[in-house]
């Protein structure tokens, strides 16, 4: 990884977790949020460098519809959410992408627009994918209400009470995104362009931002409807209940693909968070001020865990697992933890990974890191990916030597049957309509000859059969010649040569797969919680919960 | 639960919108609709996905690399590169993907681009080489001069754009012979480009017109294929998006 010559910490290496553990399904498919997630990383930031914030343009009907800017004004940048409120018949609300009207609609405007740039949008934004954004464009997005709770939360407000706290906290947001496009898409601004702003480098910042400015949107659009409908006599939202919710996002398939796309990113992010850890654990003692922040992070997680919610099935045993094991690891720590020993940090998590099921393990790590931001803040900057300089394969490396590398790096790939139907169950496609990434039974569903290389696994297995009999001091580059389909695994191979954690060490076309898993491990890396999958490969999350407010970040200590 | 609550029963995507003067897609874009659209043509996903990367870098370098690599895929078939110490032979026009790929694999081999210059016979659409050329002189860490017919380009060592005096010119063979060499530095034609990696924007080349969209599309589309009932029900949630 980039960034290890410069670690504080050397002797951390020791204490590192590998990639056989770290990069199975299993595992992630019980990520938390942690203190370096990107939405903790947008705040840290912007409260550091004292942004400012307001809202110059409200302009909303009786309904709900019409448009606001809400703007975040940096030391050297602005940037702006513009929101456009609709008004959606029930009948067309759906959060699929498939879907072609919405409550809300969004997009994050590079600076402050004018009113020419706001028509521009308002005829735009819209229309999501079917409209042009520009390169003044960060990010595009759109919102369906939680429609029972807003209307809820309108009605209530309306009368002057407030609402009922108990609805409030079960669904937990009004709001929720349904997506939220960055980098270049639909005409929006290049990454690489904004990707040398301090402030836009760590991943998704731009996304992050939209997302936050949007929880204050959903907020002010009910209070707006209350006082249409309760004039002088609404209430106003109270503000322990408002910082309870966030927003909500729902997301399927689409994320998934991401994750084995940018193998060197989801190192990073990998490495970044599993550095933090070894850090941590290699402390030789545990300050006194460190074990009261893990205590509270730990109290935190335990509450978080009895208000989370899932009626799935087997995101119900993971919240028993979580639950009980964090109630077990809070009765160690205050019995038995011996705190004042040598490396108690490390002792502390050898028990953790000993007596605690992953769930709860992936949850005391965040835990763990909670307290040590002097410690594992900086591993920010080591988050972000120059994909393009990873791409060039090394075509002078020997097959003897690429063979050496599938060997140890792929050998769970090597290990794997592919010829079976339980080995190659499913495959990844591009759905023609509205060209959704989608997941197909390959012995009952036709396409199969159109899968997407997410077969990595499969891949490498057959690169390896390839290499058979191949002179070991070819240079890869020849074989290449003959063999140009192997070409996009063996990128992978050495990718994952000097990117330890780049690779789903899982095969991701097997019977087993649940997509899920790989949903939820991008979007605790976001800074999700709330996960509650709607199905094998559909989920609904919550960001910004009990996170300031825009007009809250000024007055309160940095977090 | 109403498995599609609002299906707009549309295949394929729809074009950008025209500006006015012709379409204006991002760099992400052009590679996006680039790799698909090789994949579609019938390039393994490797491949596809360094000739979407490739228009993206035209497009920076101020090319029209999504019209140019449409060029490409519409000159199929075309004869493979055949890597051979100082001359790479034809059996015919060969593709510059294909080329290009074997150039940059074999950068600092015998046969490769290095301190002994290479002369590739007959590439299809010279044009296309230079990002992989350019990926080369990185690989080097040195730079690589590019000469066909009346075209000199330098490919600077640190990965940085080259200066284009003329694109159009560098644009316009068809078909033709490529010189590369290590240039002599007192004889560098192009100045090199003073920061390490042009992250402005300025310069971008992403205009393209509607009937080279639609070309690009109809490759890509043979990417994809058309859902069954189950696959598209089982794509969303359970349950209805109401509540």
């Amino acid at each position: 990884m980039s960034c290890a010559p410069q670690s504080p910490m050397p002797q951390a290496a020791a204490y590192r977790r590998g990639p056989d553990e770290v990069m199975r399904l299993s595992r992630m498919g019980c990520a938390h949020p942690t203190r370096l997630s990107f939405l903790r990383q947008m705040l840290r930031r912007l409260r550091r460098e004292g942004w400012r914030f307001d809202r110059p343009v409200w302009d909303f009907d009786a309904r709900g519809v019409g448009r606001a800017v809400y703007r975040a004004i940096g030391p050297e940048r602005t940037y702006s959410l513009v929101a456009f409120g609709h008004d959606l018949p029930d009948e067309m609300r759906s959060d699929r992408v498939i879907a072609t009207a919405w409550d809300a609609t969004f997009t994050l405007f590079d600076g402050t627009p004018t009113h020419h740039d706001l028509d521009r949008l308002a005829a735009n934004v819209p229309l999501q994918e079917a409209g042009r954004i520009s390169p003044r464009e960060l990010s595009l997005s759109r919102a369906n209400k939680s429609v029972r709770l807003f209307k809820h939360v309108v009605e209530r407000l309306a009368q002057g009470q407030q609402p009922d706290a108990g609805a409030l906290a079960e669904t937990g947001y009004l709001m929720r995104t349904t997506a939220v496009y960055g980098s270049g898409k639909f005409g929006a601004a290049d990454r690489e362009v904004v990707a040398a702003r301090p402030e836009m480098r760590a991943p998704f910042q731009a996304e992050m931002l939209s997302v936050w400015l949007t929880r204050a949107f959903t907020v002010d659009l009910v209070e707006h409807l209350a006082r249409v409908r309760g004039g002088g006599a609404a209430a106003r939202l109270d503000p322990a209940l408002k910082r309870g919710l966030g927003v909500g996002n729902s997301t399927g398939l689409g994320m998934a693909p991401f994750l084995v796309r940018h193998p060197v990113l989801l190192n990073n992010w990998m490495m970044a968070r599993e550095e933090a850890l070894a850090r941590v654990r290699a402390q030789a003692g545990a300050a006194p001020g460190a074990i009261k922040g893990f205590c509270t992070a730990l109290a935190e997680a335990r509450r978080n865990a009895a208000e989370w919610h899932s009626a799935h099935p087997v995101q119900k045993d993971k919240l028993e697992d979580l639950r009980i094991g964090l109630d077990v690891a809070a009765s160690y720590v205050e019995r038995q933890w011996d705190s004042a020993g040598a490396h108690p940090w490390d002792a502390l998590w050898r028990w953790v990974q000993t007596y605690l099921p992953v769930e709860a393990q992936e949850a005391l790590l965040a835990a763990m890191i909670e307290p040590h931001g002097d410690l594992v803040d900086g591993l920010t900057a080591c988050m972000d990916a120059d994909e393009e300089a990873a791409m060039s394969i090394d075509g002078t490396m020997s097959v003897a030597a690429l063979r050496k590398l599938l060997a140890r790096n792929y050998h769970w790939a090597l290990a794997q049957a592919y010829d079976t139907p339980e080995g190659a169950a499913r495959f990844w496609y591009v759905s023609e309509e509205k060209l959704e990434p989608r997941l197909g039974e390959r012995a009952t569903e036709e396409g199969a000859e159109k899968e997407l290389p997410l077969d990595i696994g499969r891949q490498a297995a057959a690169l390896n059969a390839a290499l058979d009999g191949v002179d070991g001091d070819m240079p890869v580059a020849r074989f290449l010649l003959a063999h140009p389909e192997h070409r996009h695994v063996l990128r992978r191979v050495q990718i994952a040569a000097r990117y330890p954690f780049s690779e789903i060490r899982d095969n991701l076309i097997g019977a087993e797969l649940l997509p899920i898993d790989m949903l939820r491990c991008k979007l605790a890396f976001f800074g999700a919680t709330r996960f509650d999958p709607r199905s094998d490969r559909w989920v609904r999350i919550s960001l910004f919960q009990g996170a300031p407010y825009p007009s809250d970040l000024a007055r309160e200590a940095p977090q | 639960m109403t498995p599609q609550p609002n299906d707009p029963t549309q295949v394929g995507s729809e074009p950008p919108r025209d500006e006015g003067d012709g379409l204006r897609l991002s760099r992400p874009e052009i590679q996006a609709l680039g790799t698909k659209a090789a994949r579609g043509a019938g390039y393994a996903w490797g491949q596809a996905e360094e000739a979407g990367w490739a228009a993206g870098w035209l497009a920076r370098a101020g090319l029209p690399g999504a019209a140019i690599l449409l060029d490409v895929l519409k000159a199929q078939p075309l004869a493979p590169p055949a890597p051979a110490p100082g001359h790479w032979k034809a059996k015919g026009p060969q593709c510059p993907l294909c080329t290009g790929l074997a150039l940059q694999d074999h950068a600092g081999l015998p046969e490769g681009p290095g301190p002994s210059s290479v002369l590739v016979d007959s590439v299809i659409w010279p044009v296309f080489l230079m990002p992989f050329v350019a990926r080369a002189a990185a690989a080097l860490g040195a730079p690589l001069e590019m000469a066909w017919a009346d075209v000199r380009v330098t490919l600077p060592a640190d990965g940085a754009m080259p200066t284009l005096e003329d694109p159009a010119s560098v644009r316009a063979p068809e078909q033709a012979t490529v010189r590369i060499t290590v240039p002599d530095p007192k004889e560098a034609v192009a100045p090199i480009a003073p920061a390490a990696k042009d992250n402005t924007g300025a310069g971008f080349e992403g205009v393209i017109t509607l009937e080279t969209w639609q070309k690009l599309d109809t490759l890509a589309m043979c990417t994809t294929v058309t859902s069954s009932i189950e696959s598209r029900v089982r794509a969303g949630a359970q349950e209805s998006d109401n509540d």
